[in-house]
């Protein structure tokens, strides 16, 4: 057995196509230290998801083939994401990743997960969007990393969408 | 080779950071790289302005002691393959062209750095790194 301190990680993923690039860098780093792994999708208020733009990622595309009725029902929400998560849990090809759906502030909810589970390192994405310009993932980060008493691996996501 | 590069200054939670730093290279089989930024000397001469190679001697002094104090550190560490880096300059850009330059794998920083002005905010090279690098960055919580 290795001598580190990291046992536990969880991965913090959003709808936007950056959580792929996430999901993968993180896995690929607690699958190196040997760490257990949890992957987390918050959801928020509901009128949040209508200005968010869908992208096929990891085989999963959102809501696009369901009505816009669908988007303000809390527990069809709970459904897909809970489908996104199992989707991304087959891309990484990884029977032993815990998946959990949460509702809530994302970031309290990140950091309170992750206290809960003993989590010794929380891996998130640095924007889903553009840095600083308050949307809501990149807000997100910006308040988990103020917040946080855990360690963070942050995976920069801006060079990747246009 | 993987490589991780710590950047650290003089904040008292520097060890925790170089410590954990090493211990998440370790478990990656990561070789480290310590780097200790000092002040671009252009803001000391606009104190020392008259003081001529004085001036230099100051820096150099700077850059000794920084020097000084990753040794400690890497001693501490207990691990001689560990390469140690004293820059000068603005400390956000100095860290991402070291980062670069070695090709590491991520930048390990604390949260917050030991100015009380930047502590106000998220420390500020580390909210500049992350916001402009295209590197993974692990963040030690720091703040007191």
């Amino acid at each position: 057995m290795k001598n580190t301190e990291i046992r536990k990680v969880l991965i913090a993923l959003d709808y936007n196509p950056t959580a792929q690039k996430v999901a993968e860098m993180g896995y690929k780093f607690a699958k190196k230290i040997g760490a257990e792994i949890s992957i987390i999708h918050v959801i928020s208020d509901e009128t949040d998801f209508a200005t968010l733009e869908y992208s096929p990622i990891m085989g999963y595309a959102g809501f696009a083939d369901t009505s816009l009725s669908h988007l303000y029902n809390p527990e069809a929400m709970k459904k897909a994401a809970t489908h996104f998560l199992e989707k991304t849990k087959h891309h990484l090809d990884d029977e032993t990743i815990q998946t959990i759906v949460k509702e809530g502030d994302f970031a309290e909810i990140i950091l309170k997960t992750a206290k809960i589970l003993n989590i010794d390192i929380i891996v998130i994405g640095t924007h889903s969007r553009k840095w600083l310009e308050n949307t809501i993932m990149g807000s997100v980060t910006e308040e988990v990393l103020r917040k946080s008493t855990i360690p963070l691996f942050i995976v920069p996501t801006k060079n990747t969408i246009q | 080779m993987k490589q991780v590069l710590i950047a650290l200054d003089y904040s008292p939670s520097a060890q925790k950071i170089a410590e954990m730093g090493y211990a998440i290279a370790q478990s990656i089989d990561a070789e480290v790289a310590l780097v200790h930024v000092v002040l671009d000397p252009a803001m000391y001469s606009t104190c020392y302005l008259d003081l001529g190679e004085l001036q230099l001697d100051g820096v150099e002094c700077i850059k000794d002691v920084a020097k000084q104090y990753l040794e400690n550190i890497k001693l501490k560490l207990g691990d001689d393959n560990i390469e140690m880096y004293v820059e000068e300059g603005d400390a956000a850009n100095i860290i991402q062209s070291v980062a670069h330059l070695l090709t590491v794998d991520f930048i390990v920083m604390g949260s917050h750095s030991q100015s009380w002005i930047a502590n106000k905010l998220l420390g500020s090279v580390t909210e500049s790194v992350l916001r402009h690098t295209s590197i993974p960055m692990i963040i030690i919580p720091n703040k007191k």
